[in-house]
């Protein structure tokens, strides 16, 4: 988190995402995505839970790199520390085949959030403050 | 004169100071030229106008030399600010006089000129509150000792906020916390100076006398529960307060040192004293401004609480000679015939301290930045009154940051040459 009075540093922790969609025409999928992301900080327990609207393109057919981009809704918590912000994704991957349906692969994503308070208890403790994530992901997808 | 002026700026405000990276000098010269300008924001310092020299405290010449201190008072008496009433008040000096070189066989724990608020704040008077108390309205006088003013003091400390929160205060703390004489087994109102400024903004400078635990009774440290009347207090008008004067009794040493079900002694857990501060400040309609909870520990009082004995002081050093415990924990190297509890020599003498800074809340949104109240903190108003005490908070509320804080002063000991109790 960024503000003025927020620890700048990253924790490390287990993310998930799972999404839904369709392709609106080759090469480009469009779907509602949504997931989390958790980590300890000494004694507490952050989270944070995202959800909203995703685009896959894949910029060039038949080869795996694929852009990604996305908008929606990120809230953190940390015991009465509450943060909602709409939120920015943006990201890139790479496909591989793995069966005639399906393919993994890899993406690198990030997730920015701004312009919201950190607010404790109802009570707002820093404005504005930033929000941001950086997901190293391996995914599983139905083609 | 401690500080090289007549500059007592204590009780005032500022916003959390730069890190020091210059000439002390130069930072002197700063301050004083805002406080020539007479800035009113939470962007300098409030700095009130140094007042001429107008007579002296009940607190300042009150030290003379004992046992082998080699310090005249007129030495000791050199080691002065001025309060903004324009008296002389005693304030920190080290336990040798940088001068002479002669000891004055107490100390007043962290030389506060390091500290990053002494630019703000000052010299810290001794017995400030306690000069003013009578005339703010208290029906009795209440005076403390000399040496039991102790100073401690740290920069940059981090806060525990919250996880996502990283938030730093310099904080700068008095309190007259005796550990020698039977005083706390009853008196609970003490004077404490507290300055603090953090990097959320949170900030203030509140000097009071403020009551700890009940007036007449104390804690036993060791067994919570366990609370002792021990006799009226002084002032018998006192006002029983929040918190705790945590001291031991003879059961404790009993059970630690004596008698420990191990057969090791273990003086530290049986001696350590906590007093556990909460103090607040208000307006004259009982609304808080301001509310802080410190613990002040010390681990090597000179005393403990013993009704059989006179003056119900039971002094540590003597168990040293019991048989079971010689040469034993803090008792190893001390010479084999029995030394006095005021002896130089002696390993109580309550100068291994540390405070446990604990919440600090600000409820001053509509400001101003300057309220007085009376000696104990109670009674704020916007303007001055008679026996009024110039407190400085932070326009701010704090409400939604549990700033806490942590231990400060926990590998420190303040003991120095010809230290001895009373201390």
């Amino acid at each position: 988190m960024t503000c003025g009075l927020c620890d700048p540093s990253r924790e490390l922790g287990p993310a998930v995402d799972v999404a839904v969609g369709a392709y609106a025409r080759p090469g480009l999928r469009v779907g509602v995505d949504a997931g989390g992301w958790t980590a300890r900080d000494g004694e507490l327990r952050e989270s944070v839970y995202r959800t909203g609207l995703v685009a896959q393109i894949h910029p060039s057919a038949g080869r795996g790199l694929h852009l990604l981009a996305g908008l929606g809704w990120s809230g953190y918590r940390s015991e009465e520390f509450a943060y909602d912000a709409v939120r920015l994704t943006l990201g890139a991957g790479w496909d591989l085949p793995l069966t005639r349906g399906w393919v993994v692969g890899n993406r690198v994503v990030l997730d920015g959030s701004s312009w919201a308070s950190l607010r404790r208890g109802g009570t707002s403790v820093a404005s504005p403050v930033g929000l941001s994530l950086v997901r190293f992901a391996v995914f599983l997808r139905k083609q | 004169m401690t500080g090289g002026g007549k500059g007592m700026r204590g009780l005032e405000g500022g916003p959390m100071p730069k890190r020091r990276s210059r000439p002390r000098w130069i930072t002197r010269v700063v301050t004083l030229a805002l406080a020539a300008g007479g800035c009113d924001s939470e962007d300098a310092p409030l700095v009130p106008e140094v007042p001429d020299v107008v007579g002296d405290a009940v607190a300042f010449g009150t030290w003379s030399p004992s046992g082998g201190d080699t310090c005249t008072p007129e030495i000791h008496d050199r080691h002065f600010t001025v309060g903004p009433d324009g008296l002389r008040y005693p304030t920190w000096h080290a336990p040798v006089d940088p001068a002479s070189g002669c000891t004055f066989g107490h100390e007043h724990g962290r030389d506060p000129s390091d500290s990053d608020l002494h630019p703000i704040v000052g010299d810290v008077p001794f017995g400030y509150a306690n000069q003013h108390l009578e005339e703010g309205g208290f029906g009795a006088p209440r005076h403390e000792d000399h040496v039991g003013h102790k100073i401690e003091w740290e920069n940059d400390i981090a806060m525990t906020a919250g996880a996502p929160l990283a938030i730093e205060c310099d904080l700068l703390v008095k309190l007259h916390q005796g550990t020698h004489s039977p005083d706390a087994y009853t008196n609970n109102m003490h004077e404490v100076a507290y300055h603090i400024r953090c990097s959320d903004g949170t900030g203030f400078s509140a000097t009071l006398l403020t009551p700890i635990g009940d007036a007449g009774e104390l804690v036993v440290g060791c067994d919570r529960d366990v609370h002792i009347a021990v006799g009226a207090a002084n002032p018998p008008i006192s006002p029983d307060g929040g918190g705790k004067r945590a001291i031991p009794d003879v059961r404790c040493l009993e059970e630690r040192v004596l008698a420990p079900s191990d057969g090791r002694p273990r003086f530290d857990a049986a001696l350590r004293e906590s007093w556990e501060i909460s103090a607040s400040l208000r307006t004259a309609s009982g609304r808080t401004l301001v509310a802080f909870n410190p613990y002040f520990q010390v681990m090597d009082p000179s005393r403990f609480y013993d009704d059989s004995v006179e003056r119900a002081l039971g002094r540590p050093v003597d168990l040293c000679y019991v048989a079971a415990v010689r040469g034993e924990d803090r008792c190893e190297g001390l010479p084999p015939d029995p030394i006095a509890w005021d002896d130089p020599r002696s390993p109580f003498k309550g100068v291994r301290r540390f405070v446990d800074v604990n919440s600090n809340r600000v409820r001053n949104a509509d400001g101003p930045l300057v309220w007085y109240t009376d000696s104990l903190g109670r009674n704020g108003r916007t303007e001055p009154f008679p026996g009024s005490i110039r407190q400085w908070i932070a326009i701010r509320d704090n409400s939604g940051i549990d700033l806490t804080g942590g231990t400060i002063g926990r590998s420190r000991s303040y003991d120095g040459l010809g230290v001895h109790a009373p201390n």
